[in-house]
């Protein structure tokens, strides 16, 4: 193999590539299955947003109309619990984020931050983990928050959160509860930390709540919607509410997510295609041109086993050069950390790309093999 | 040793049929030296590579040490052209990539022999053939003849008892065919080895044991001599 390298190096070279193309596909539909398969956190079954836009008004007015509007939704018998919210909802593309930090030893991480009232809870079906929830009145200069448990992981690995300081842009904030896996965006968003505060319905800063979360009683039905809009509208004639499920909301923001994946995934699938069509065309050219060679091996006493293995176990071996090429390059995402990816998945992308290309490689490898070592010993001497 | 009975042999494509070998009866004792002459395309060397199991008869019996081996498996085909068969090419039909000490040793990996007995059993084959000094050389820096050396040298590194060569001088100059064929006679008459030999060369035809004439894949004549060094 060592004197044939000149020829090898070219098939080294597309193995490699074919491995960096595997690794990245792999990594993303790994991270996405897992991010598929974690809970969301929340449960958005029989849950309504009512988006409420106040169309400029501002002032301390804005706040007695929207306890009246909540206060109004209550009193329909089909609403099991509501709370309301920043206009950050489940599935929503709107967003307030940014880098939270401890207090003291300013470790940094990325957070969304949510303020919402103590019903969120009851409405969204958190599933809390330790600590309280918000309760009324955690208000103050340092405002009582309840984190997700990978904010809790980012920030405090090894030690109890409760009672811990952060601090957001000035803002202090201190650790009352922590919730289970809560990720915003649902079912295809990487895990991220979260933190919930309480909503401002004092008018004293701009944490005023536009959303309104509706949790509605099983079986319920749709009628009390009109009438909802109806007693809104009486409310605050000159804003503007739109009603929406967070089914369909849901719907809406898979459909956003998985059309570029099944646009990345063809693109992956037919580079992968490719490889192999590649593969299949260089190694069968290599095969062939090996014949003379085939009908020495077999003169002398190899089987058409022998001269099968012979074949493939070479291309294997060049194979196992290019993964390991692959290998050193691929072993730098996790070690510098790029893209945000948690490690695990990078090795199991790595993995599953080594298996894949190994099956590729034997396959591609294979029938061209057992083509060879099918021709009689006498035929395959008189190619040159 | 090799005894070949009613032997045809033709070649089908979907427009021609070439009859190569018809009615060829055969039998070659141990430890002789035959060798076979005729025009070009007169079925000699599919004769030796059926004799050598690297083909097969479209008809007809070959019996090896008195065993029918014409529907063996491809296992023990293997198996005897690795023990009882040795090839010695016109072309050489060294592998390229390999050295000459490597591709010595190359019947002997099919037989599974350590690594290091391989290499006392190369060197003393290709010590036979007086190239013990070009081990590491490739095939693609000898000559003509050096290199049929290296092929001779493999073709007996597994002791076989019988050794096909396809017009083995063909490619060499008349000195160095010489050679090859000194070399083929001393393991004829030293080693006992069986020796079966197609060749265009009417000289050095007549210095093994027997001479074969074949034209239009028939035997039409046999010649017999007393086999000689030169």
């Amino acid at each position: 193999m060592w004197h044939r390298r000149g020829k090898n190096f070219l098939l080294l070279v597309e193995i490699f590539f074919s491995f960096v193309v595997l690794f990245a596909a792999s990594t993303f539909i790994i991270e996405g299955l897992r991010n598929y398969l974690t809970p969301t956190g929340f449960d958005y079954k029989d849950v309504f947003v009512l988006s409420i836009e106040t169309n400029g008004e501002g002032g301390a007015s804005i706040i007695e109309k929207i306890k009246q509007i909540k206060r109004e939704a209550q009193l329909f018998p089909e609403v099991a619990s509501l709370s309301l919210s920043s206009n950050n909802t489940p599935y929503s593309f709107n967003g307030h984020n940014g880098t939270i930090r401890t207090e003291g030893d300013e470790k940094p991480a990325f957070s969304h931050y949510f303020f919402v009232e103590p019903s969120y809870l009851k409405t969204m079906d958190l599933e809390l983990q330790k600590g309280r929830f918000l309760k009324k009145g955690d208000m103050g200069k340092v405002l009582p928050a309840v984190i997700n448990d990978k904010l809790q992981s980012q920030l405090f690995p090894d030690e109890d959160p409760l009672g811990k300081r952060l601090n957001y842009a000035g803002q202090l904030f201190e650790v009352v509860g922590v919730v289970k896996h809560f990720r915003q965006a649902g079912e295809f968003m990487t895990p991220v930390g979260g933190l919930f505060h309480l909503a401002d319905l004092s008018g004293e800063t701009n944490n005023i709540p536009s959303r309104l979360l509706i949790k509605i009683k099983p079986g319920a039905g749709m009628a009390w919607q009109p009438q909802l809009m109806d007693k809104v509208a009486g409310i605050a004639g000159n804003w503007t509410f739109e009603i929406n499920s967070l089914a369909e909301t849901r719907a809406d923001r898979s459909k956003f997510t998985i059309i570029p994946v099944i646009a990345l995934s063809t693109v992956c699938g037919f580079l992968i295609f490719n490889v192999v069509l590649g593969l299949f065309g260089v190694l069968w050219h290599n095969i062939n041109k090996r014949y003379s060679e085939i009908g020495i091996r077999r003169a002398v006493g190899a089987t058409k086993g022998a001269v099968r293995f012979q074949m493939v176990g070479e291309v294997m071996v060049l194979a196992t050069f290019g993964i390991i090429l692959g290998f050193l390059l691929a072993v730098q995402f996790p070690i510098l950390g790029v893209f945000n990816v948690d490690g695990y998945i990078y090795l199991a992308a790595m993995l599953s790309s080594l298996i894949l290309i190994y099956m590729l490689v034997a396959f591609c490898a294979w029938y061209p093999s057992r083509q060879a070592s099918k021709i009689e010993p006498a035929e395959a001497l008189h190619y040159e | 040793m090799i005894k070949l009975t009613n032997l045809e042999k033709v070649y089908r494509t979907s427009s021609i049929q070439t009859l190569a070998l018809h009615n060829v009866n055969l039998e070659v004792e141990k430890g002789e030296f035959l060798s076979i002459m005729g025009p070009s395309g007169c079925g000699k060397s599919t004769l030796l590579n059926i004799m050598g199991l690297l083909d097969n008869p479209t008809s007809g019996q070959i019996l090896l040490d008195g065993h029918a081996v014409a529907n063996l498996p491809d296992r023990e085909l293997a198996r005897i052209r690795n023990r009882k068969l040795g090839f010695i090419f016109q072309s050489y039909h060294l592998i390229p990539d390999l050295n000459v000490l490597d591709n010595v040793e190359l019947p002997l990996i099919y037989r599974k022999v350590s690594g290091a007995e391989r290499k006392k059993l190369a060197l003393a084959a290709l010590e036979k053939v007086g190239l013990s000094a070009r081990t590491k050389h490739y095939p693609n820096q000898l000559s003509g003849g050096q290199r049929q050396r290296v092929a001779i040298a493999r073709a007996i590194v597994g002791q076989p008892e019988v050794i096909l060569a396809d017009e083995p001088t063909g490619n060499l100059d008349s000195v160095m065919g010489e050679e090859i064929m000194n070399i083929l006679l001393q393991l004829n008459q030293q080693d006992g080895t069986t020796i079966v030999m197609v060749t265009h060369d009417e000289s050095q035809a007549k210095k093994t044991g027997r001479l074969i004439r074949f034209f239009d894949g028939q035997q039409v004549n046999t010649e017999t001599y007393a086999a000689q060094l030169s």
